[in-house]
Formats: C-alpha cells, sequence, structure tokens
C-alpha cells in the first residue's frame, strides 16, 4: 500500500498524474491547499480510500462541504497511514 | 511497531507544508516513533536561517524547528548547496565565502546530501514534505 | 562494520527544468545516490520530461544545462532513467526528441515502479 499526499489544488495537473499511478489497495490523503480537492463532487473515480487532514479542513472552510466520502484524519491518524504504507509519494 | 523515520522537507518556512511537516515530526515522537534526521533541502534549507523575525501572532517555523531538535536531540541538516543559494551559511562557510556572519540558526547543522542518502538507506520510511 | 542496506530509491521529479531549483535539486540527489551506491532510480514525469528534451542551449545563461546532466547520468551508474508514456503524448514528443534514450512507462507501468522501491522522493 502506498500513501499518496498531494498538497496542490484541484485543477493543478499533479492531482491527474497522481490517478496515473494511484492503485486499488493505495491510500491517498489530501493536506494543505490539497483539501480544496476534497470538495463534493472534485474527485472521482478514485480507486482508493482518501483522507484529508482536520487541521486544513478548518483552515480553509471547506469542512462543511468535504464529499461524504472522504474520512477527516488527525496528525496522528496521518502517521498511522505512513506506519501501514510501504511508502509515501508526495504531490505538489 | 515503532519505526525509524527520515524527513525530507522542501518547503520554506512560510510555507504550510514546513509546519504540516513540524507537526508530522512532533506526532511521530507522539506515537512512540524515531525520528533518524530532518534533512531541509532546496527550499527547505531556509528553515536553518538565524535571522527569521515573525509577528507574535504567527508561528516562527525556525525556532520551533530548533527547539523540537534539542528537546529530542534529532539531527536537524541543511543541505550545504541549497543553503549557500539561500544565504544560510555556519561560520565554517562565511569565513570561506567572505562574508561578514553566519547565518546559520545554531539548533541546525549544515551538511552534505551523504546525508540524506543516509537517512534513506537506514530509515524505515522517507517522508517528503514538498513547498 | 556494518553495510548498509541497499535501500532503493525512486526519484521523482515533475518540474520544468529552468524557473526554480528543483529539478536541478533531483539530480543533484540523484548523482548522490549514486556516489554512494545506493540503488536509485530517476522518472520523469509530467512537465519533467522537458528536462530531457534536446535542443537546450544554457550557452550564456549561467544556468546547469539539465539535459547534459541527465544524459550523463548512465556514465555515473544511474540506468534506470523514465518517462510516462501519457507525458510524452501531452507534449507530442518522440523517444528521438529526448536527449537520452530512456523507457517510457504506461500507467500500469507506473504503479509497477513506485511499489518496487523501498522509498520515492519527490521533486
Amino acid at each position: 500500500m502506498i500513501l499518496h499526499t498531494i498538497s496542490a489544488v484541484p485543477g493543478d495537473s499533479c492531482i491527474q498524474q497522481c490517478l496515473q499511478v494511484l492503485a486499488q489497495g493505495d491510500a491517498l490523503l489530501l493536506l494543505g491547499d490539497g483539501v480544496y480537492a476534497g470538495m463534493q463532487g472534485t474527485l472521482t473515480d478514485v480507486p482508493c480510500p482518501i483522507y484529508a487532514l482536520a487541521e486544513d479542513l478548518s483552515l480553509t472552510g471547506i469542512k462543511a462541504r468535504l464529499d461524504n466520502s472522504i474520512q477527516t484524519i488527525s496528525m496522528g491518524e496521518f502517521v498511522a497511514l505512513t506506519v501501514k504504507a510501504q511508502s509515501q509519494v508526495a504531490w505538489y | 511497531m515503532s519505526l525509524r523515520y527520515g524527513l525530507v522537507v522542501l518547503a520554506a518556512p512560510t510555507r504550510l507544508g514546513n509546519r504540516r511537516a513540524y507537526q508530522f515530526a512532533q506526532a511521530l515522537l507522539d506515537e512512540g516513533h524515531s525520528i533518524g534526521r530532518v534533512f531541509f533541502y532546496d527550499d527547505g534549507a531556509s528553515t536553518g536561517l538565524s535571522a527569521v523575525v515573525t509577528p507574535q501572532d504567527e508561528h516562527n517555523s525556525v525556532d520551533q524547528w530548533a527547539d523540537f531538535g534539542k528537546r529530542h536531540n534529532i539531527e536537524l541538516v541543511v543541505c550545504i548547496a541549497s543553503a549557500l543559494k539561500r544565504g544560510v551559511l555556519d561560520e565554517t562557510e562565511a569565513k570561506r565565502y567572505d562574508k561578514n556572519q553566519a547565518t546559520l540558526h545554531p539548533g541546525f547543522q549544515i551538511g552534505g546530501l551523504g546525508l540524506l542518502v543516509d537517512a534513506a538507506a537506514h530509515c524505515d520510511r522517507l517522508i517528503t514534505f514538498g513547498p | 562494520m556494518a553495510e548498509p542496506k541497499k535501500t532503493s530509491v525512486l526519484i521523482l521529479s515533475r518540474q520544468c527544468p529552468y524557473d526554480g531549483t528543483l529539478a536541478q535539486s533531483a539530480v543533484d540527489f540523484s548523482l548522490a545516490a549514486a556516489a554512494f551506491e545506493q540503488p536509485v532510480s530517476l522518472l520523469l514525469l509530467g512537465n519533467g520530461v522537458l528536462q530531457l528534451l534536446n535542443g537546450q542551449d544554457t550557452q550564456g545563461s549561467s544556468q546547469k544545462n539539465i539535459g547534459k546532466r541527465l544524459s550523463s547520468l548512465p556514465l555515473y551508474g544511474i540506468e534506470k532513467v523514465y518517462v510516462d508514456a501519457t507525458s510524452m503524448a501531452r507534449y507530442d514528443l518522440q523517444a528521438e526528441d529526448l536527449l537520452l534514450p530512456v523507457e517510457i512507462l504506461s500507467d500500469a507501468s507506473l504503479t509497477a515502479l513506485f511499489s518496487d522501491h523501498d522509498h520515492v522522493v519527490s521533486f
């Protein structure tokens, strides 16, 4: 399982590139400006669980607009994801 | 399971990625893992700049990292090539290049890419925080 | 003395070559890894494929020629340099437009490349 972390805004080509590489069974974490991609209907056809960092959801004000499929996580849970994953890839 | 982590920080101290890296580092220790080294590379090297002053109501990434490194005895390495370009010089480099003072915050050390390679070789996880 | 563990690193390089320092930083790290005999692969993805575009002329520009640096990687023992087919197609590039003969990967092969390495560092 690979943990992909996205900190770029929707529309940035790196999200598309991340999706090229993403495999079923991987995990996707939205953080920083990447949480904007968590807004309802923005990310579609993602073959793995999607998470968003709680602190960035609060900062950006998109908490209420978060797509239902996305799970809010804390820093501690972010750490847990990196333990589970074999490696992390930063997309920005 | 306690793992050994290497962190690669490419984000300048004014970027959110730098702050998230710091919080991640704290969370790693809270969760019982260890940090082999934090390697500040490319724009991340500016994190070692000692003269950074931030308004009272904003966080000072430089001081926070330095404090964290000291409290937990964690190596904070600023990549030499990235550092020089960004005006982050220790005493040795300041003398070598005839600059009137060192600008490296004492909580950090200057090092080469070999230390990043070493982190890759000896850490269970290598986590990158981009700009 | 313990032998250093031979972990494999995949370096992901996605930026255009000349504005900013990330692209060169990726090359610097690749060379350092090779110098210390750590297995390293380099994947140029997205705008990163443009780093290999032939015809780069840095004469008098005070810029290090990244195309030249990349094409010399095999001399330093870095044989595994990849680009992705999608990005090549996006810029309408063929293999002969590149400065180095590299493996052009499909999306499925990309996925495999990532899982084949112990660490991924993205630039």
